[in-house]
């Protein structure tokens, strides 16, 4: 077929589709709107992405004005809501219960003890099983005790005589400071909107790809459908996709918009380079999902390779442990994942600034990606179909 | 037919039926494995590092010896080279850079304030609170050492100051419910519980699915429409499916995985009983609704990663908006991973799980009413159907 035919296939099939799509309101229900719907939701949740007025029980044993004085500065925390309770009893109950979500307990003679220089230690039980609540508790409430450190720390530099500047100087002579590129006041809208909302997109996707392709099964117009495209499988399968593609390509482009418009996380780098890898994470899904189709002996058994592929991507991709943390195989197994690189991509885009040439990996990545499952799964859908479709030859055409 | 051999059929099709029986029989086992893979390490260690050490001297490399000894860390390179480093850094082969600037020591001594710096990638907090974490320590080591040494210089005894260093508030933290903060220990737990439902809803959407597009429907779902009776012999089994997964999810996989559970044991029972009576109304509702249509697991699937964050667990609920937090109550996902964590690994008692299980008894009470009048509807709708009236659209467009 010449290149002119093709495209004209291309775009035969492309106005069939649309007209097809427009009829099918469900599929436009739960493949178009619903990921939207969901991704809006995940955004939602996160109001500003900081926790905040978390009910955390306090139960002071010791009774007295240090121990009150402890009290006041966890309370003045805005992450915390402190509870009084009466004795470590009730308060282990209301954590075990899941009504607040740590206790700190001021233990007996805490006072007595830091007073004649024994020291003495807070307690803090956090429930790890909110292991992400419990981790900004820790450190929310180790930064209360370190201020409180401090300023004993000052009132004793300020016996040496040198005056408050001596004394802050000397409390200060080796300090740390901490940037987390990108999101420096630890937002979890930033760190969890721009994990989960592409991951939603993706798979809203596959299951999107996968089921335009599965409508001309259940409509028993897969005849039609390669009549439309000249009988070129491949002019077929590209304007059958290109509308969904494009549908998907915007969609991320609108979280985008959300993500660094609405929700302020201005990129470091490119927003052209971060979309180009939204689209190409978006044609590695659609080559996959030809390949499902192509590989699926059913049109529910290729939804469910397609959900099994999409759905669990997510904690492969290192956005909650590392990486860096997971065995050898299963890090492997990762970065054979569209979604990982897309993360990664966009990580470096978003806060690192990285160059064109420092997203060679990723590029190469989403080509091999894209470039495999297309090796294998056109030549295979082609033969499954006319197997299964065109039975005579010629039937097509 | 009777009442029981509907329930037979229905559990017989449940295990067997290759539309459905992937989701009901194989998918748990499969996600017990898959899903658990990537949390094995636990622990979120060896965050890879570069220490750009622009002062070489005997502090700066006892620093850079107290960095590479901390599990949270795994330095990949030390060099004096910042934009080396940063290059690195851009190309994502490193993930944090901890920097010695010129002259450290010197100043560290003679009282000159300077500080050591942490770069890390904000976009990935987990990476980037545990690179804080392993470095906080002999940051904090190697600057209370030059503090006290200012102290005493300024004239502070030494005794003075071990008395100020005591009288700064010491913190235990005493992990609760998984005592190592293992990450596997707190994602699985939860996450399961959305599997499980999710799995019951497709392989229930599915089984009714294939039961509509078959060219004569079969006897028992033409008897579950007719009678609410034998709709609830058709959720038995899917009941009896979703309570012994939670179960064997709970007890065996959770045990194989070094998960602690079952730390109450009436109170994991009464909470698996509830949430698979929730999660079997709305699976029958879904297959009522959906069923007709080949839109299930389109419908179900793209909710699993949502629902596992606005239950409450991951991000707190006190700081979900309410208008999010009214949709995450009709999911019997929420009650169900807050009250099986609290009844599971906490060992919350039955009276404490109470709300929970109230929670999802109502959920489940509530779906199958709705199921109810869905079936009655449909029964009408035949019946004009039968009698030759206008509206056959439900059954021709059921696909």
């Amino acid at each position: 077929m010449k290149a002119a035919d093709w495209l004209k296939a291309v775009g035969q099939c492309m106005r069939r589709e649309f007209a097809c799509w427009c009829r099918k309101p469900g599929e436009i229900l739960f493949c178009a709107y619903a990921p939207v719907f969901w991704m809006l939701v995940v955004w939602g949740l996160l109001g500003d992405g900081v926790m905040t007025h978390l009910p955390v029980g306090f139960v002071d044993d010791d009774k007295s004005h240090i121990s009150r004085k402890i009290e006041q500065a966890l309370a003045a925390n805005r992450a915390m809501e402190l509870v009084g309770h009466e004795n470590m009893a009730v308060a282990l109950g209301a954590l075990r219960a899941g009504e607040i979500y740590g206790v700190v307990n001021v233990p007996f003679g805490y006072s007595r003890d830091m007073l004649a220089g024994r020291g003495s230690s807070i307690i803090a039980y956090l429930d790890e099983n909110r292991y992400a609540i419990a981790g900004t508790l820790n450190a929310e409430i180790s930064s209360v005790l370190s201020a409180l450190g401090n300023e004993s720390l000052f009132a004793n530099a300020l016996e040496t005589g040198d005056g408050t500047a001596g004394a802050s100087r000397m409390i200060s002579v080796v300090h740390s400071d901490f940037y987390a590129l990108g999101n420096m006041q630890y937002s979890f809208l930033a760190f969890l909107g721009a994990s989960l909302m592409p991951g939603v997109i993706m798979v809203g996707a596959m299951l999107g790809f996968v089921t335009a392709i599965l409508r001309e099964d259940w409509q028993k117009e897969v005849r039609p459908w390669l009549q439309s495209a000249q009988g070129s499988f491949s002019a077929a399968l590209t304007g059958k996709m290109l509308p969904h593609y494009a549908l998907y390509c915007f969609i991320f482009l609108f979280y985008m918009a959300i993500f660094c418009g609405q929700g302020g996380f201005s990129p470091a780098g490119s927003l052209l380079l971060w979309f180009i890898f939204g689209c190409a994470c978006l044609a590695v899904f659609m080559a996959m999902a030809i390949l499902f189709v192509a590989i699926a002996p059913n049109w529910r058994f290729a939804l469910v390779l397609a959900s099994g592929y999409a759905a669990p991507a997510l904690p492969f991709t290192g956005f909650s442990i590392p990486l860096d943390s997971m065995g050898e195989y299963a890090r492997l197994f990762a970065q054979c994942l569209p979604l990982t690189w897309l993360l990664e991509g966009q990580a470096q885009q978003w806060t690192l600034g990285s160059s064109v040439a420092g997203s060679g990996p990723i590029f190469l990545a989403f080509f091999l990606l894209f470039t495999i499952p297309c090796i294998i799964g056109f030549p295979l859908f082609k033969w499954v179909y006319r197997r299964r479709y065109l039975k005579n030859a010629g039937d097509a055409a | 037919m009777s009442l029981f051999r509907c329930f037979w059929q229905t559990l017989k099709e449940c295990c067997t039926n290759l539309a459905c029986a992937p989701f009901f029989m194989l998918a748990i086992v499969f996600y017990a494995m898959y899903y658990c893979w990537p949390y094995m390490a636990q622990l979120p260690e060896h965050i890879s590092t570069a220490i750009v050490d622009e002062d070489n001297s005997p502090l700066s490399r006892r620093l850079v010896q107290a960095l590479r000894a901390s599990p949270n860390l795994d330095v990949l390179q030390v060099t004096a080279n910042r934009e080396e480093a940063i290059g690195h850094m851009q190309a994502q082969n490193i993930v944090t850079i901890v920097g010695i600037p010129p002259d450290f020591e010197k100043d560290a001594l003679s009282g000159t304030p300077t500080a050591m710096t942490l770069v890390t990638n904000g976009a990935f907090i987990v990476k980037s609170r545990s690179s804080v974490a392993g470095a906080s320590g002999p940051l904090r080591e190697a600057s209370m050492a030059a503090i006290s040494a200012e102290l005493v210089n300024n004239g502070m005894s030494p005794s003075m100051l071990k008395l100020s260093a005591m009288r700064a508030p010491g913190l235990i933290i005493q992990p609760m419910f998984n005592n190592i903060s293992g990450y596997l220990n707190f994602v699985v737990p939860i996450v399961f519980i959305i599997i499980i439902q999710t799995l019951m809803l497709c392989g229930t959407g599915m089984l009714f699915n294939d039961w509509y597009s078959q060219r004569e429907q079969p006897e028992v779902l033409m008897n579950a429409l007719c009678s609410p009776i034998y709709l609830l012999a058709v959720q038995g089994p899917v009941f009896l499916i979703s309570f012994l997964w939670t179960l064997i999810c709970e007890g065996d996989i959770f045990a194989l995985h070094g998960v602690n559970s079952f730390q109450n044991v009436p109170a994991t029972f009464a909470m698996a009983a509830a949430f698979a009576l929730a999660v079997s109304s709305l699976a029958i509702l879904v297959g009522l609704l959906l069923g007709p249509t080949n839109f299930v697991i389109q419908a179900v699937v793209i909710t699993s990663l949502p629902c596992v964050f606005i239950s409450g667990n991951l991000w707190p609920a006190h700081n979900i908006p309410i208008y999010i937090r009214a949709l995450a109550w009709l999911l019997p996902s929420t009650p169900g991973s807050c009250g099986m964590m609290r009844a599971s690994q906490c060992g919350a008692t039955v009276h404490e799980i109470l709300p929970y299980a109230a929670h999802l008894i109502i959920l489940g009470f509530a779906y199958m009413a709705m199921a109810f009048i869905i079936c009655h509807i449909r029964k009408s709708l035949v019946q004009h159907v039968n009698t030759g009236g206008p509206s056959a659209i439900w059954k021709k467009d059921r696909i």
